[in-house]
């Protein structure tokens, strides 16, 4: 995994005794090293650094899987979306992505060790709505340029169908891990139709991506 | 002499005439420089009509220059990226230095004093309310402890009564067969008991000890149907008194109504009638939230109660599947979803005023409260000792930036006596290492 390129599962190499392995993604640098005791992992985010204390076998692997935000995700847009009645607008959105390490042992399930949340994904809750994630984006009308960084490009159609002009606040969007694919050296997610009603946002049926998740 | 001067004059400036006369005519500097343009032009057309060796060149340059290219661009995206900061910064700055303007002004300064004089009023009213809130309490509390006692000594009393009847305790006959008479013919234990009436060995004496085994658990079951009862009542009298406000100002949109929810659960603002609201009536919400905290409290005084209730002998009546589920089992509604570091977490008790699912009380929720549910968020309260505002910005500062705590609930730093409350939420599954890593980095900043 090169610094601008970035893909949905990437191994970590567990390194000899003394030794240290690197994995770099956009602006994130991971460094195991073993030592006498286990094994250490300094993760840096390029603001802030955390150091990780491990216990591995010798009988697994350790991968660093990119995740989508498991709770129901509005998207707020950094320029002002504005959608006249009857008319729609096409692009594209970025939603961070959720690094996390698994352990996998010889055909077994993989096991989370470490999940590192997102700095730009916020959550919330309250009573009526319960958990949700908070994530800005800019409003892309051309794919965006790959940066490495672990977000996902969400192809998205808005139409509003109703009898005023649509300007949202935030966008919902709902991932899943079988949605998000590896496209042009970065992460694209199945496209997003959405249609407001004058209410509320329903979920239409969208094309699915012809390429599979490798 | 006159004339030869003259003569030298005339022919010198005939010389300096011819002069002049034979120099090349200067150009004006405006055609100078439409020269240069030309011939530069000129210069940089030439270039391009040579085809030959650019078309051969050119790919290879496109393919040096493409990670120039793209570098360039991811150059231009971040700096239009920073430009939208810091316009977005200048704007705020702006807005600010605007407030700020504004409220150096003379009829501010007075309306913001107005304001300052009345939120102090308010907030003495609120420590007013707050006393005679606690002293009921207490008094609730007191009175709810007395009669629990009073209730536990009743209960052993009635627990050595069956000990000395008790089969084994007495020497008695042994317990009968299935199907002989001393239960029902299918083998199973009979729930009411009915069968020791046609038990032929069943003396009177042991029917008037059984009776007095039933008596006092009827009554807490009575008791406990009392309670269910009353909290009834409060809550069909609390949604109707919530429902006639919002009759009665109909213009308020939904969401104002959940925000001022929300707001209300934040504790410093309960009683306080919202705006677009009519205001209630000035006896009857705080009376109703006393007598609601009585009802919890009471709630809480039954559970403990049932909690130090003997355990059924093998001669006592079995309990109910639900009262056995609710002693066998933690309780679903549980707090363990609500971190507590020091006491009981009152967010959900007294200070909501309108609970959302109140459940009536019953053998399975010992509290009147609406429990939060399971997806509630977990609250982390520490108490440290007091700090100066550096340090309580710092926390903040950590907490609000943080992924692993909710923006909302936001979190907060309160003053509590001569100590300082950090009150917090969780965001759900964080593992207990990074919810205490989070914990211990607060410690650290405080």
């Amino acid at each position: 995994m090169s610094s601008t390129s970035v893909s949905l599962c990437a191994p970590l190499r567990l390194p000899e005794r003394g030794g240290s392995s690197r994995l770099q993604f956009g602006s994130n640098d991971l460094v195991l090293e073993q030592v006498r005791g286990g094994f250490t992992l300094l993760w840096s985010d390029g603001r802030e650094a955390r150091r990780y204390a491990f216990g591995f076998g010798e009988d697994g692997e350790l991968t660093l899987e990119l995740r989508a935000p498991e709770l129901p995700l509005w998207v707020t847009p950094r320029e002002l979306l504005a959608i006249v009645p009857g008319a729609r607008w096409s692009g594209y959105v970025q939603v961070p992505l959720v690094p996390t390490l698994t352990w996998r042992r010889d055909g077994g399930l993989p096991q989370t060790v470490v999940v590192v949340h997102a700095r730009d994904l916020a959550t919330e809750w309250d009573e009526a709505q319960g958990y949700r994630c908070l994530a800005p984006s800019a409003l892309y009308v051309r794919f965006p340029m790959r940066s490495g960084e672990p977000r996902a490009v969400v192809p998205l159609r808005i139409t509003n169908r109703s009898q005023e002009v649509l300007s949202p606040a935030a966008i919902p969007l709902r991932l899943a891990d079988a949605d998000l694919h590896e496209l042009r050296e970065a992460i694209v997610c199945s496209p997003r139709r959405l249609s407001w009603n004058g209410s509320n946002f329903v979920v239409m049926e969208a094309p699915t991506l012809a390429t599979s998740r490798t | 002499m006159n004339r030869r001067a003259l003569h030298r004059r005339l022919i010198t400036g005939t010389l300096v005439l011819a002069l002049v006369a034979c120099d090349e005519p200067r150009p004006a500097l405006g055609d100078e420089t439409a020269a240069e343009l030309r011939a530069l032009r000129l210069a940089l057309q030439q270039p391009a009509t040579r085809p030959g060796p650019v078309t051969t060149e050119r790919p290879a340059i496109d393919a040096a220059m493409a990670p120039l290219r793209e570098a360039l661009l991811g150059l231009l995206a971040s700096q239009r990226q920073l430009e939208q900061q810091q316009l977005a910064l200048a704007q705020e700055m702006q807005r600010w230095s605007q407030l700020l303007i504004a409220s150096s002004n003379d009829q501010r300064a007075e309306e913001g004093k107005a304001l300052a004089a009345r939120l102090q009023a308010l907030e003495q009213s609120l420590t007013a309310q707050d006393e005679r809130h606690r002293q009921v309490e207490s008094l609730m509390t007191g009175a709810l402890d007395r009669t629990a006692d009073r209730l536990e000594a009743f209960l052993k009393q009635l627990q050595a009564l069956p000990a000395a009847n008790a089969p084994g305790a007495a020497g008695a006959a042994p317990a009968p067969a299935p199907g002989s008479g001393g239960g029902p013919p299918d083998g199973r234990p009979d729930p009411d008991h009915t069968s020791t009436r046609s038990d032929p060995e069943a003396t009177p004496a042991r029917v008037d000890a059984a009776t007095a085994m039933r008596r006092p658990w009827r009554w807490a079951w009575g008791a406990l149907g009392a309670l269910g009862l009353l909290a009834g009542v409060l809550f069909f009298r609390r949604w109707q008194r919530a429902e006639m406000p919002s009759r009665t100002a109909p213009n308020q949109s939904k969401p104002q109504v959940q925000a001022s929810r929300s707001n209300r659960t934040d504790g410093a603002s309960a009683y306080e009638p919202e705006p677009g609201r009519a205001p209630l009536p000035a006896d009857g919400e705080p009376g109703v939230d006393e007598i609601w905290a009585a009802a919890a409290l009471l709630g809480e005084a039954v559970g403990r109660l049932r909690q130090t209730a003997p355990t059924p002998g093998p001669s006592e009546p079995p309990e109910p599947p639900l009262a056995a589920s609710a002693e066998g089992s933690p309780p679903t509604t549980a707090p363990a979803d609500v971190v507590e570091l020091d006491a009981l977490d009152d967010l959900f008790v007294i200070e909501d005023e309108e609970p959302v699912a109140p459940s009536p009380p019953g053998p399975r929720s010992p509290s009147v409260a609406p429990a939060p549910t399971p997806s509630a968020p977990q609250f982390v309260r520490l108490r440290m000792p007091a700090m100066g505002e550096r340090s309580r910005q710092a926390v903040l500062s950590r907490l609000q930036s943080d992924p692993r705590v909710l923006r909302q609930p936001a979190p907060k730093v309160v003053a509590v006596g001569g100590d300082v409350e950090i009150t917090f939420a969780l965001v759900p599954r964080l593992s207990p290492g990074e919810r205490g890593h989070l914990e211990q980095a607060v410690r650290d900043d405080c």
